[in-house]
């Protein structure tokens, strides 16, 4: 016997907000996408990239 | 250990009892009214029929029996599946006080579809009720 653990009145919008990664993991995977040119050379000057660069430069990977 | 007065179905299960002893009067009309049998016994506390029946042989009490599952994991990411072991066939299983079903055999397993947190109830005739929570949590958590 399977049972679905269901939650009553789940929509599309809580099942899809289930599966999204965490906040800082998405803008993580857009930072990278920056980083690799997919989003264009001035997307490198954006606001957003300036300062998650500026973290990351301040603290190094080790 | 007291003496207690004892009135049960003939399924066996206990609709009354009293330390005071009845007369063969009450005993008589019970029987007639209900089809209530009688039984007197020196019991360990007040045999209440949430706890305790009659046994076949209708000379001793036995209490409920208890729930021992096991669970693979409280806390599953969504669409990982807990499987439950360890529960007795005829259990009825609900989550969030809705019945979902009886179990025809000895396998249960859940399939965590949605994330949030989950009440899953166990009961089943002569068994104490048993309630778990299941976390299931967002992917990537």
């Amino acid at each position: 016997m399977n049972i679905n653990l269901t939650k009553v009145g789940a929509t599309y919008e809580t099942k899809r907000e289930a599966y999204y990664g965490k906040t800082v993991e998405q803008l993580d995977l857009l930072y990278h996408d920056i980083t690799n040119d997919k989003l264009g050379e001035d997307a490198k000057t954006s606001d957003f990239y300036l300062a998650r660069k500026a973290v990351k430069d301040k603290f190094p990977k080790p | 250990m007291s003496i207690h007065h004892i009135f049960y179905t003939s399924n066996k299960d206990i609709t009354w009892s009293t330390i005071t002893e009845p007369s063969a009067q009450i005993i008589q009309e019970q029987e007639n009214a209900h089809g209530y049998s009688y039984i007197e016994l020196d019991c360990p506390e007040t045999p209440i029929g949430e706890k305790y029946y009659i046994n076949e042989t209708e000379d001793g009490l036995l209490e409920f029996s208890t729930f021992v599952p096991s669970f693979t994991d409280f806390n599953p990411e969504i669409d990982d599946v807990v499987t439950v072991t360890g529960l007795p066939e005829g259990t009825i299983v609900s989550l969030d006080n809705v019945f979902m079903g009886t179990m025809e055999d000895t396998t249960l397993t859940f399939t965590a579809t949605d994330a949030g947190g989950f009440k899953i109830s166990f009961t089943k005739n002569r068994y104490y009720k048993y309630d778990i929570h299941i976390i299931v949590q967002r992917y990537g958590e």
